[in-house]
Order: C-alpha cells, then sequence, then structure tokens
C-alpha cells in the first residue's frame, strides 16, 4: 500500500498545477462555453442512440469542418460569422437542427435565449430565409445550462419555471454542473426535466440525462410518423 | 485535521485560485457561505402562535389545544464550519477547473463520434462577443497538471 502524501505536499501539487493551467481552463466564461458544448454533445449521442444520423453544417449549408459554436446569446439567422449547427436525421420523419445560443419566440411572443435546442430544420430554415427567430413550439428539445462554482441559488430555477411557462418546446432541461436541493425540489414540483452534477466523472447523471433526451427523440418519432 | 489546519489550507487555496486567475470560483463559495446551510430544527411551539397551520386541520379545536407545547421542523440557518468551508472550495475547483478539462475531452470525442458527415471535424471553437475560443480538437494536448491537480484534491478531500 502506498503512502498517503502530506497535506504540505498535497498543497505543493496543487498550487502547481493551478498555476500551469492555460487560460482555456481559468475563466468562468470559458468553463461556461464549455459546458454548453458538452450538453449540446449529450443531446447528440442520444439521438444517435435513437437511430438518427448526425451531420454538421454551417449557416451557409455548406459541410463543416471546423465547427464555430456561439456563445453569447444570437440570432440563429445572424451572418455575423459562419456558426455551425448538427443536422439531425431519423428515418420517415422531418428531419432536425440543434444549436447553441439562439433566440427563440415564445408564446408571449417575447425573445427568448436557449442554451441548446434542437427545432425542425424547416423552422430553422424559415427563420434564415426570413430572418426572424424561430418559434418555439416548432421545437422539440430546449436546455439551459448553469455553470457555477458553487450551489445555484433558488432564483435561477424560478427563472427556469418562469421560462417554461413562456416556451411550447415538447421539453425542457435545467442542467448543471452544481446543483441546489430547493431547486431540485422545485423543478421536481413542477414536473420540469433537470439533471444535477452534470459532469463526466458523475456517468450515473450523464446516463440519466442521455436516456431521458433519447425519450424525447423516441416522442418525436413516434408523433412524426 | 484541526480546524486550524483548515483553515491554513482554505487560506492557500484562495490565495492561489486570486493569484491564477480563478478567484470567481472562491467568490461562488463565498456566497454560499454568506446564505449559510439551511438545516431543519425540531422547536417547541407556544400557545396560539400557530393558527393559521391549525386551521387547516380538520379537527380544528381539537388540534388547537393538542398544539400547545407541540414539537414542530422548521428550517433554520447555520454558518458553515471551517472543515465544511474548505470541502466546499476543493468540490468547487473539481466541479469547474478539472470538469471542464474533461468535458473539452468528452465533448471533441463526442462530436467527432457522432459526425455521420463525410467531412471529419477537425476542431470545435466557440465564439463569446466576437472572440473565438481556442480550439477542441483531437490533436488538443490535455494539460499535464489536471491529472495530479484531480488525485490531489481527491487526497485532500479524504483528510478533510
Amino acid at each position: 500500500m502506498g503512502t498517503v502524501p502530506t497535506i504540505p505536499s498535497l498543497l505543493t501539487t496543487i498550487t502547481g498545477a493551478l498555476a500551469g493551467l492555460p487560460s482555456s481552463l481559468t475563466t468562468a466564461s470559458a468553463g461556461a462555453d464549455v459546458f454548453e458544448g458538452y450538453a449540446l454533445s449529450i443531446v447528440l449521442e442520444a439521438a444517435v442512440a435513437e437511430g438518427a444520423t448526425v451531420t454538421f453544417q454551417n449557416r451557409d449549408l455548406t459541410p463543416c469542418t471546423s465547427a464555430i459554436f456561439r456563445t453569447s446569446p444570437g440570432h440563429l439567422y445572424s451572418e455575423a460569422q459562419n456558426y455551425s449547427h448538427a443536422v439531425i436525421a431519423f428515418p420517415d420523419v422531418p428531419v432536425l437542427e440543434a444549436h447553441l445560443g439562439v433566440y427563440l419566440t415564445g408564446r408571449s411572443r417575447l425573445i427568448h435565449e436557449a442554451d441548446v435546442v434542437v427545432l425542425l430544420a424547416s423552422e430553422a430554415a424559415q427563420s434564415r430565409s426570413n430572418s426572424v427567430p424561430p418559434r418555439s413550439y416548432a421545437c422539440i428539445l430546449t436546455v439551459e445550462c448553469k455553470f457555477y462554482a458553487d450551489s445555484i441559488s433558488l432564483g435561477l430555477g424560478r427563472g427556469f419555471v418562469g421560462l417554461c411557462s413562456d416556451l411550447s418546446a415538447d421539453k425542457s432541461f435545467f442542467v448543471t454542473n452544481s446543483g441546489s436541493l430547493s431547486v431540485e425540489k422545485l423543478l421536481t414540483h413542477k414536473h420540469l426535466g433537470w439533471a444535477s452534477q452534470l459532469r463526466p466523472s458523475e456517468a450515473v447523471v450523464v446516463n440519466r440525462l442521455r436516456n431521458e433526451i433519447q425519450a424525447v427523440f423516441k416522442d418525436y418519432k413516434a408523433k412524426h410518423a | 485535521m484541526t480546524d486550524d489546519e483548515a483553515r491554513t489550507i482554505t487560506t492557500t487555496l484562495r490565495e492561489n485560485l486570486e493569484a491564477n486567475g480563478l478567484g470567481w470560483i472562491a467568490r461562488g463559495v463565498d456566497e454560499s457561505l454568506r446564505l449559510g446551510k439551511p438545516t431543519l430544527r425540531t422547536i417547541t411551539s407556544q400557545s396560539g402562535t400557530e393558527k393559521g397551520f391549525v386551521l387547516e386541520e380538520r379537527h380544528e379545536i381539537e388540534m388547537e389545544e393538542s398544539t400547545k407545547g407541540r414539537k414542530v421542523k422548521v428550517t433554520g440557518i447555520v454558518n458553515y464550519t471551517v472543515r465544511e468551508e474548505l470541502k466546499m472550495l476543493i468540490d468547487a475547483i473539481d466541479r469547474t477547473v478539472v470538469a471542464v478539462s474533461e468535458m473539452r475531452a468528452e465533448t471533441t470525442a463526442a462530436l467527432a463520434k457522432v459526425n455521420s458527415g463525410s467531412v471529419p471535424l477537425a476542431e470545435v471553437r466557440f465564439e463569446r462577443e466576437q472572440e473565438l475560443s481556442p480550439p477542441l480538437g483531437p490533436g488538443e494536448a490535455q494539460p499535464e497538471p489536471l491529472g495530479s491537480l484531480k488525485s490531489s484534491l481527491a487526497m485532500l478531500r479524504r483528510q478533510v
């Protein structure tokens, strides 16, 4: 059995490791960006598990070799950058697209940001050709991502409840790398989807979320077949 | 580990986070410390203080009488201990710095795996306020210190 390192030696290792980190890992905004990308990857894995083929396209509909995802909220139709999105195709049902950080129109006709959204490709095409935000009723899935160092506040959960009351997406999820018992209680009481402690080392959490999202795709296929 | 040792380690970690542009992690923990720890407490109710509560019961009179001196559970707030603060700080570093590095690797691998297009994804970037992030790509090297950071945090957590 190995020797347990002393506390001073552990602190020395931690100190050295923190000092050697690249800037891409040290800012809160960089972490939040990666977290949104991670959530998108789980959505796409769920789609593939349900039988979809996934490809990546740019705003100009060319195939993507170097994907650029927006993380500051923007319009799906924006030409400021040739942003990328994923195309999700199931056999015999309308094609879907997955985007990061785009505005949607809610029931009240107010504009809301969705960190991750899966919507009908026809609605996305209409958005691009008419320069209008997609309508939330054409969305089958939205994911609200919260990347925090410590417990998230109840206010974030309340905000999500309010957001869901105006979005008519088939299903919305609240996901966080952190957690909060009060937020979990609130969202459970409201029958809204959530995942706390979402990160690669938490395999149970990741698999459960992926399965829940896969069920959304299953229902979409049944509804449109 | 004594409280004094925990306090010293907490101070050292905080100074290091601040020095390396990671002060936001400590400030996130500070916010939780400020709010305190919700704790369920049992208190003895006093006569007449629970009338509103009792009125919702079916047997109003009997219940009202029986609530005198009745034990009820309420949510109170207590301060976190020094050791709890240290654990929170270790967990916060783990769920941010360590987790983000793992998420980058997982995202890169997952996007490449799900892509059934004829063109492979060479890299993935994020744009925030017109600035592009460094690419997440198959060739991205994971920072060497992260493995030792993760294991050192786990060992330190066990000793708190």
